[in-house]
């Protein structure tokens, strides 16, 4: 998968639109959970096809020592990190909806969405990108700290802290 | 990690991308496609209107030195292309660069 990946971006390179296609097809599910987790639902789709797009004007510039998908999401990051003044106003929106919604549904499933979801909400922006990377999609710490351009160390304790915090959450959700 | 941890780890990882999109979603890509070319299209716009100044500023130049309208014209012309074969070939010249300097990253 990685070696088609790094195959793919090259023919998008040399400018193919179905190899840009296959790779849009292949990674916007990853693209776009991890931004809903750290942007919220509003911002979501808007930055996912900025990274995208960028990708594609910046193919050339994707080395192989990470995986294409670890480069997509260090684009998406930096993209979600630029659009981050906007979201304060909005998640306070968002917040009061997923307080709605808890309201409404009841299913065991939905109750613990609901609770990690909220969790989530409750710590920083960078602390969430860690824990979605690495207890989402299961990437080492060491490929989180290159995602996110932050210390090893830094990630190790967002992803440890965020664990007991969502561990809680889905005690108190069952 | 003992076997409870794990299983509430998978949990925490179900949950995590429980609000996920399809796996395909081809009104994404379509949405996508045509950021793309809103993007191209714009580039191509400002690009189009820097070589027109560029020629009327080099045309109006030629014009003052007193070289005539006609001549002012092709100087202009040739210029615009000399600059603008730079400008093309540079890139390719980089890329090419690149392409040599890591080969692993274009197989």
């Amino acid at each position: 998968m990685a070696e088609d990946d790094a195959a793919l971006l090259a023919a998008v390179c040399e400018g193919s639109d179905s190899a840009f296609n296959r790779l849009v097809d292949r990674h916007q599910q990853a693209i776009r959970t991890f931004l809903y987790c750290v942007a919220g639902r509003n911002d979501v789709d808007d930055i996912a096809q900025e990274t995208f797009v960028a990708a594609w004007t910046h193919a050339g510039t994707y080395r192989a020592q990470a995986s294409v998908r670890s480069w997509l999401l260090s684009i998406a990051w930096r993209k979600a990190k630029g659009a981050q003044r906007g979201w304060f106003r909005r998640r306070v929106r968002e917040t009061a909806w997923a307080e709605a919604f808890s309201d409404q549904t009841s299913s065991p499933a939905a109750d613990v969405r609901i609770a990690v979801r909220q969790a989530l909400d409750s710590v920083s922006v960078n602390q969430r990108a860690a824990i979605m990377l690495c207890l989402g999609y299961g990437f080492t710490h060491s490929e989180a700290a290159d995602i996110l351009d932050i210390p090893l160390g830094t990630v190790k304790s967002h992803v440890a802290r965020g664990r007991d915090r969502l561990r809680e959450a889905l005690g108190e959700a069952r | 990690m003992t076997q409870d941890q794990l299983e509430e780890d998978g949990r925490i990882a179900r949950a995590l991308t429980a609000h996920a999109p399809p796996p395909l979603d081809a009104m994404f890509r379509i949405a996508v496609l045509e950021r793309r070319e809103r993007q191209r299209y714009r580039r191509r716009s400002r690009r189009l209107l820097a070589w027109s100044s560029a020629l009327a500023a080099l045309w109006v130049i030629g014009f003052n030195l007193g070289v005539g309208v006609f001549a002012a014209g092709v100087m202009a012309i040739l210029v615009a292309s000399l600059v603008g074969s730079c400008l093309v070939a540079i890139p390719v010249a980089i890329q090419l660069l690149r392409r040599l300097a890591h080969p692993a990253a274009t197989k």
